[in-house]
């Protein structure tokens, strides 16, 4: 079944990777990348773990659809942002109704890192979805603008909106932080 | 990059990107594919439904917007490209990956051009060099590949063609499936068996064709062809003037007697030859799950084990193909050309799942015809797999690839190789 699903497009994946068995070769080249990619748009939460596992179903569901395999990284980033999007309505649903606090992320790093991360991913919650996802993928994911509306499938002129939008919220939000004005270093000071 | 005005934003996002979470283990791969293909049956079943109230709304115009879009083309390598004509120079490849699938490679100073790509098919018209073509099979695909004056008739398959324009030669070896072949002399179409290769050479007046089909069953130092003068009837092993050769349109009988007592099969050879060639490959294996399978595997002939296994194989129901593979092989004799095709599809087969066991049967397939049609390919997917696995043997196999096919199709990749 997984050969039937991992059809024609795959061979430059199975070849990149070095694993013959084409799920292991598909896990290994872009499970880490989904996996990143997840991480990065919602934080270092618990729960991701399902949602990489929901993107590489819907991965290997639509995989067969591929048509030119030198487009399949497009295709997986597609794919896990829709995942990311549904998951960031459904939170915004539920904090609606039971706001919870963020869990402390179990990030590497210094303590100082960790709490401008933690503020900052809170900060992040309070944006709409396509706000965040132009966000991340910009400014920690390092895309080109043409690359971030690319992966929304928003239009240049959208993407830019998006990004001005989450940029301003979060600019004027940050500075007026005091939690990161007490934990992070002014770099000016 | 980074032109955030506010340092607090800055030093978060910038620790936001030096985050390292710990991988995730690799999960139930077996168990997430499963999920995939249920909740594929479950869409389709949803579509089906869906897709039967949209038809009864859809307009006209509306279906006209939403019709199947031509299919179209990129081109890989190192070739010059101009107005569907795609050429290669000495020591130069490149690859066509067509929309709905399929490939095609050119090898070094071939003229490919592509003629007209519809949403049915494509066809294109080789005017020099060599060619391996890779057809996906769908429903209604129509693909047609000239190869000078022949035209070859495709569903899905895989073959090689050649053109050589200064000896007006046509080639074509067929690796898997099923191909009709038509041009002067020709009549009624040929059809083309994995294992066999057809060559028809143009000669110089015109009017004179030589047509020489080498059937897996041949030694490949079989006599060369006389010419047939004039259009007339195919020069095939059918006709009796060539008795050397073995029947393209034939019936065919089994390769081995039919066990004692056994019913014979309901159909015959011909008709499952035919349905492949339509790629109603359902058809073939409905059939012989109606005269059972076992029968089939001990009756039928080794030609339609193939086709039985290939019909399997195209299907994605891997575990009958082995099965039909292995009694096909059992039923061929020691050392024939027969053995070594049906070596060679076990290793297709096997590939993925298992490498070693498939470099195994490739192996075999070399022992079995060292020269054979399907030599050169065998030794291509051992190299493949090699460099794949990052073998010690992978020198070696370049090395043999070269001294045995220095102009086969993966020669670039062999020489590439021994350059590193």
């Amino acid at each position: 079944m997984a050969l039937r699903l991992l059809a024609d497009p795959i061979p430059t994946t199975t070849e990149r990777s070095g694993s013959l068995n084409p799920l292991e070769a598909l896990w290994d080249t872009w499970g880490a990348r989904i996996q990143r990619l997840v991480q990065r748009t919602l934080g270092p939460d618990q729960g991701t773990e399902d949602l990489v596992h929901e993107a590489f179903v819907r991965l290997l569901q639509k995989v067969g659809t591929l048509r030119d395999s030198a487009r399949i990284e497009g295709f997986v980033v597609a794919i896990t942002l829709n995942v990311v999007r549904l998951e960031l309505r459904r939170r915004k649903r539920w904090r609606a109704v039971a706001p919870t606090d963020r869990a402390d992320p179990s990030i590497s790093g210094s303590a100082e890192d960790a709490v401008a991360v933690k503020r900052l991913f809170v900060l992040l919650d309070q944006l709409e979805p396509d706000q965040r996802l132009a966000f991340t993928l910009r400014y920690i994911e390092q895309l080109e603008l043409t690359e971030v509306a690319e992966a929304m499938g928003l239009s240049l002129a959208t993407a830019k909106r998006r990004l001005a939008e989450a940029k301003a919220f979060l600019e004027e939000k940050a500075n007026g932080d005091a939690q990161l004005h007490l934990f992070v270093k002014d770099p000016h000071v | 990059m980074s032109d955030l005005d506010s340092p607090f934003l800055k030093h978060a996002v910038d620790a936001a990107r030096r985050m390292q979470a710990s991988p995730f283990p690799m999960p139930d791969l077996e168990a997430l594919a499963d999920e995939a293909k249920h909740r594929s049956a479950r869409r389709r079943t949803v579509t089906l439904v869906a897709g039967l109230a949209l038809a009864a709304s859809l307009s006209i115009g509306t279906w006209a917007a939403l019709r199947p879009q031509p299919v179209s083309f990129e081109v890989e390598g190192l070739a010059r490209v101009e107005a569907g004509l795609v050429r290669t120079a000495a020591e130069q490849s490149a690859r066509l990956r067509f929309s709905e699938g399929s490939v095609i490679e050119l090898a070094e100073v071939t003229r490919l051009r592509v003629i007209d790509p519809t949403v049915e098919g494509v066809h294109v018209q080789l005017a020099e060099g060599r060619a391996e073509v890779a057809v996906v099979h769908r429903d209604r695909t129509r693909w047609t590949v000239d190869s000078g004056p022949f035209t070859v008739h495709v569903t899905g398959t895989r073959f090689a063609v050649a053109w050589n324009l200064t000896r007006a030669e046509a080639t074509v070896e067929l690796l898997e499936g099923q191909v009709t072949i038509e041009g002067p002399g020709i009549a009624p179409a040929l059809v083309l068996k994995p294992g066999q290769r057809f060559t028809g050479v143009v000669r110089p007046e015109g009017t004179h064709v030589e047509v020489n089909v080498s059937p897996a069953t041949q030694p490949t130092e079989a006599p060369p062809p006389a010419p047939v003068e004039g259009v007339g009837p195919p020069r095939t092993a059918a006709s009796p003037s060539t008795p050397t050769r073995a029947p393209v349109r034939a019936p065919r009988t089994p390769s081995r007697p039919l066990a004692g007592g056994e019913p014979a099969p309901p159909n015959t050879s011909s008709d499952w030859a035919a349905w492949s060639a339509a790629g109603e490959f359902e058809r073939i294996i409905e059939d012989a799950q109606s005269a059972g399978i076992q029968t089939a595997l001990r009756n039928r002939s080794v030609d339609d084990l193939l086709l039985l296994g290939d019909a399997a194989r195209y299907l994605s129901n891997r575990r009958l193909a082995e099965d039909v593979f292995e009694a096909a092989h059992r039923r061929a004799g020691r050392m024939t050309q027969e053995a070594a095709v049906t070596s060679f599809r076990l290793g297709q087969l096997l590939e993925q799942t298992s490498p070693q066991t498939a470099d195994t049967w490739y192996r075999r397939s070399l022992e079995e015809a060292p020269t054979g049609p399907l030599a050169a390919e065998a030794l291509g997917r051992r190299l493949l797999m090699a460099r794949r696995a990052g073998s010690a043997d992978a020198a070696s196999l370049a090395r043999a690839y070269l001294s045995q096919f220095p102009t086969g199709a993966a020669a670039a990749i062999a020489r590439e190789m021994l350059a590193q």
